[in-house]
């Protein structure tokens, strides 16, 4: 999976590498495109700036002609009524002139007024050019020679008005000679005066010339700079295309590797999670058979809590059992003893009593049969004593012997009633006979006694052991469904135990399983009885309603249960007994029987003081 | 895949920077080269031209030259205040206008000397003889004395020989030049049939096959120095100084002497400066 993930990681990054490289190639083609656009037009405002230094140049080179023009006209004025005339255009043209040459420097715009030579049209055109100032600090050659030679042309002009003034003057005062001179003069002067206006042309050409050789040079520029453009455009494009086609075929080829690779850890995988799956099953089954034999040690855990509380019962009712038939077994044995001289004595006895005898032998008879009351060792010397006392006053012999007989016989009061038979010859033999009879009715009440104790507890034990097959809950009287444990441990209660009972007098009968409650109150009285070993010992059960709840409470008065394990006591397996005395199931196989009655298990504990635990079932 | 990427953008690179070296990157360098201005008169064109190519590679700058007549260039430079060296025609400029300040340290790089220059094979039979000016059958041509070196040079021995002699003559011209360029032109375009001209400027192959040349007596027409003047107000002193080191040094001395400007035994010889 890892190696899958590293794959995805590494196709995303050639993707992205595409991507880039597209983006990059486009970004550079843009840049590229822009970075020759800006030299075209860097260019083309180049070409534009000649273009404009030509249009000048060519105002420069009309205002020469025309200054040159005014110059001759100038010159072969005859008057000097025009000179004024003459002058003004010349200097209003040189300063067009200066103007120019201003601009041609330092830039701006430059209007010129072109007089329209059209019949009914009068109207002036202005005519303006802008020329940008010039970007750098280059010398302007033209300016530098041109400006100077305004000075030449002013000087120049100044020496013709100058001659032609003079040769005025001559023909004025009619001076032949002298106007002769001077004519040649000017002729003179005339030839070598145009020189300055040549000089100015040339100057103004070289500025046409070299404007239009830069324009051309820069046009020639343009169409090679667009020729490189599309030239390095296609480069780049045939490079964009090449490396995207290139990195592309790279690429995909890459991605297929990785995919086959893909497929193939897909195949391995598919193969390792059908081998994993079924690993799976065969731990799901395993898991099965553990959690079935788990359920079954559980339920054995269960069933072997159970039985050791039955074990711990039946070691408990072995000996209440024994008890009785101790009793049965001691009262027949002695009922069989007493027959064997009984039945020889009792003819005997009736052949020497007379009828009022007789009668006293029933009447000791019925007194020993009565119910006796039991009596203290105390009690019993103190009634001796009254009975030896009272035979004593009779003048009766022997009465020391005689009052424990009577005691036996539970002849104890009207003892003088008596006196016929103590009188008589064989009373010995009578009182004797008598004890026997006695002695067997009290065995025989003993027997009676007994088995009903043993009754009682066999009872209790079919209660104990009764279980409903049915699934279903029935109705319950909840004190006897108690009561039958505590009779079952009635043997481990009655040795040195005070059993308290508090019982409400409204307890009704509630639905529930009794059986599984019997399990409860077990669980709960055998924790009791054995957290009282070392104390006194005082077992205390109450049945209280409250609403529609009955509440079982079962307290001891034992050491109490330390607080580090008051969470712990109802987890399963947890028990403070010594290995092998307890499962640590007994609370919370209780707890789930409780819950499973819908009710709730919780305990009061207090160290040194004791613990009740008190479980609250609803009564429906 | 990192090589392949450093690859593209290399090629794309180089294929960004490739022009024909037109660009604006380019042509921000040599704007910002240093740039000069020479004041040449036009006869010695070619030779400073060339030598000032050797300065342009050496000192990677730019030398721009105004060319025209030598008394037209002082009043430009004059005017302007702008420039670097001043080469007139003669050192007369330089002994007339040392006074204004402008013109400083200067060196001798060769001379000029005037000569009559007929059309090829002198058809006319034209004498060497200032005289022949004058002779109205002839087609005279001359500079203007008030605009190239020349012209003054013209006038100058004209009025040496006879006051007269120089009103006769430039009143016997067809025409006046501004400088010696559009005598060999007016030769040359046979509006001429004889012209005052510096005599080095007949010696060049282009104008050679075209006339021939009238000789004059030194003592008439003398050898006129040729001296590169630093301008005061020269922004590029160091470049400047060193262009007329370079002009007056042999490699120079050859370059003047193969434009007609040096005689070869002074090739070698220490160039004279003027303070």
């Amino acid at each position: 999976m890892v190696q899958v993930v590293k794959k995805n990681n590494s196709t995303l990054k050639k993707l992205i590498l595409l991507l880039f490289i597209f983006v990059f190639g486009f970004i550079s083609f843009i840049f590229t495109h822009l970075y020759f656009e800006d030299i075209i037009d860097s260019l083309d405002e180049e070409a534009n700036y000649q273009k404009t230094r030509i249009e000048i140049g060519k105002f420069i080179v009309e205002d020469l002609t025309t200054i040159e023009a005014v110059f001759f006209r100038l010159s072969s004025t005859i008057t000097t009524k025009y000179h004024d005339v003459l002058l003004k255009e010349m200097n209003k043209t040189i300063d067009n002139l200066k103007d120019a040459l201003n601009v041609l420097e330092k830039g701006g715009s430059l209007k010129r007024k072109i007089k329209l030579n059209i019949a009914g049209n009068n109207e002036v055109t202005i005519e303006t050019i802008t020329l940008p100032k010039p970007s750098n600090n280059n010398f302007n050659l033209e300016v530098i020679d041109l400006r100077p030679k305004i000075d030449d042309i002013l000087d120049t002009t100044s020496k013709l008005v100058a001659l032609l003034n003079e040769r005025a003057l001559y023909v004025k005062n009619g001076d032949q000679d002298g106007a002769c001179a001077s004519l040649k003069s000017i002729d003179f002067f005339l030839k070598i005066a145009p020189t300055v206006f040549l000089r100015m042309k040339e100057n103004a050409n070289r500025l046409l010339y070299e404007g239009q050789r830069e324009y051309k040079d820069i046009n020639t520029k343009i169409e090679n700079d667009k020729e490189v453009y599309l030239t390095t455009e296609m480069i780049l494009l045939v490079t964009l295309f090449i490396a995207v086609i290139l990195l592309g075929y790279i690429i995909s080829r890459a991605i297929n590797k990785d995919n086959q690779k893909i497929q193939d850890l897909n195949v391995n995988l598919e193969e390792k999670v059908a081998l994993r799956t079924e690993e799976i099953e065969s731990q799901k089954n395993e898991l099965k058979d553990t959690l079935n034999n788990l359920k079954q040690t559980q339920d054995q855990l269960v069933e072997s809590e159970k039985m050791a509380a039955l074990g711990q019962l039946i070691a408990g009712v072995a000996h209440e059992v024994n008890t009785p038939l101790g009793a049965i077994k001691s009262s027949g044995s002695n009922i069989a003893d007493y027959l064997d001289t009984l039945l020889s004595d009792l003819p005997k006895v009736f052949k020497i009593l007379d009828q009022d005898e007789e009668q006293l032998f029933f009447k000791i008879l019925n007194s020993s049969a009565s119910n006796t009351k039991l009596l203290t060792t105390r009690e019993e010397r103190k009634i001796k004593k009254d009975i030896a006392s009272k035979l004593d006053e009779l003048g009766i012999e022997d009465s020391r012997s005689l009052s424990s007989k009577f005691l036996k016989l539970n002849v104890v009061e009207n003892i003088e009633d008596y006196v016929p038979i103590l009188n008589h010859e064989e009373s010995d033999f009578i009182l004797e006979t008598t004890y026997q009879i006695a002695s067997i009715i009290s065995n025989t009440k003993n027997i009676n006694t007994a088995v009903e104790r043993a009754s009682k507890i066999i009872f209790a034990l079919k209660s104990f052991s009764r279980f409903d097959h049915s699934g279903e809950k029935i109705q319950t009287d909840i004190v006897e469904n108690v009561e039958t444990v505590l009779t079952i441990y009635h043997n481990q209660i009655k040795m040195g135990t005070e059993l308290v009972r508090d019982y409400d007098d409204n307890l009704e009968s509630m639905l529930c399983f009794p059986d599984e409650l019997n399990q409860v109150w077990t669980n709960l009285i055998h924790n009791a009885l054995q957290a009282m070993k070392d104390c006194s010992k005082i077992l205390t059960v109450s049945i209280k309603k409250d609403g529609d709840y009955q509440i079982v409470s079962i307290g001891d008065s034992g050491s109490g249960i330390p607080e580090d394990i008051k969470d712990k006591i109802f987890h399963p397996f947890f028990t403070t007994k010594a290995a092998g005395e307890g499962s640590g199931l007994g609370l919370d196989i209780i707890k789930k029987i409780v819950e499973k009655h819908g009710g709730q298990i919780s305990f009061d504990t207090q160290m040194d003081v004791g613990t009740t635990f008190h479980v609250r079932l609803p009564i429906k | 895949m990192r090589h392949i990427l450093v690859a593209l953008l290399v090629a794309l690179g180089f294929s960004g920077c490739f022009d024909s070296g037109d660009s604006n990157k380019k042509e921000t360098k040599v704007e910002e080269k240093k740039e000069l201005l020479f004041y040449c008169g036009i006869t010695m064109v070619k030779p400073i031209t060339e030598i000032a190519k050797i300065v342009e590679k050496k000192h990677n700058c730019k030398v721009r030259i105004s060319q025209g007549g030598s008394r037209d260039l002082y009043k430009s430079l004059s005017t302007s205040k702008t420039g670097d060296l001043y080469l007139p025609g003669s050192k007369g400029y330089r002994d007339k206008n040392f006074k204004d300040g402008f013109l400083t340290d200067g060196v001798y790089v060769g001379f000029n000397q005037a000569a009559m220059v007929v059309q090829k094979g002198n058809p006319k039979g034209i004498k060497p003889d200032l005289n022949e000016l004058k002779n109205q059958n002839y087609s005279v041509i001359l500079c203007n004395p008030d605009s190239g070196s020349i012209g003054k040079h013209t006038k100058s021995i004209l009025t040496k020989v006879d006051r007269n002699l120089y009103i006769d003559a430039y009143s016997n011209t067809a025409s006046l030049t501004t400088d010696s360029r559009n005598l060999n032109k007016a030769l040359k375009d046979k509006e001429a049939d004889v012209v005052v001209n510096w005599l080095a400027t007949s010696l060049w192959e282009e104008n050679a096959p075209y006339m021939d040349v009238l000789r004059l007596d030194p003592k008439i027409a003398p050898k006129k120095k040729l001296v590169i003047n630093l301008l005061s107000f020269s922004q590029n002193k160091e470049i400047a100084k060193d262009f007329m080191k370079i002009a007056s040094s042999k490699q120079g001395q050859e370059i003047f002497h193969k434009y007609g400007f040096l005689d070869k035994e002074e090739i070698g010889s220490e160039a004279k400066w003027y303070k």
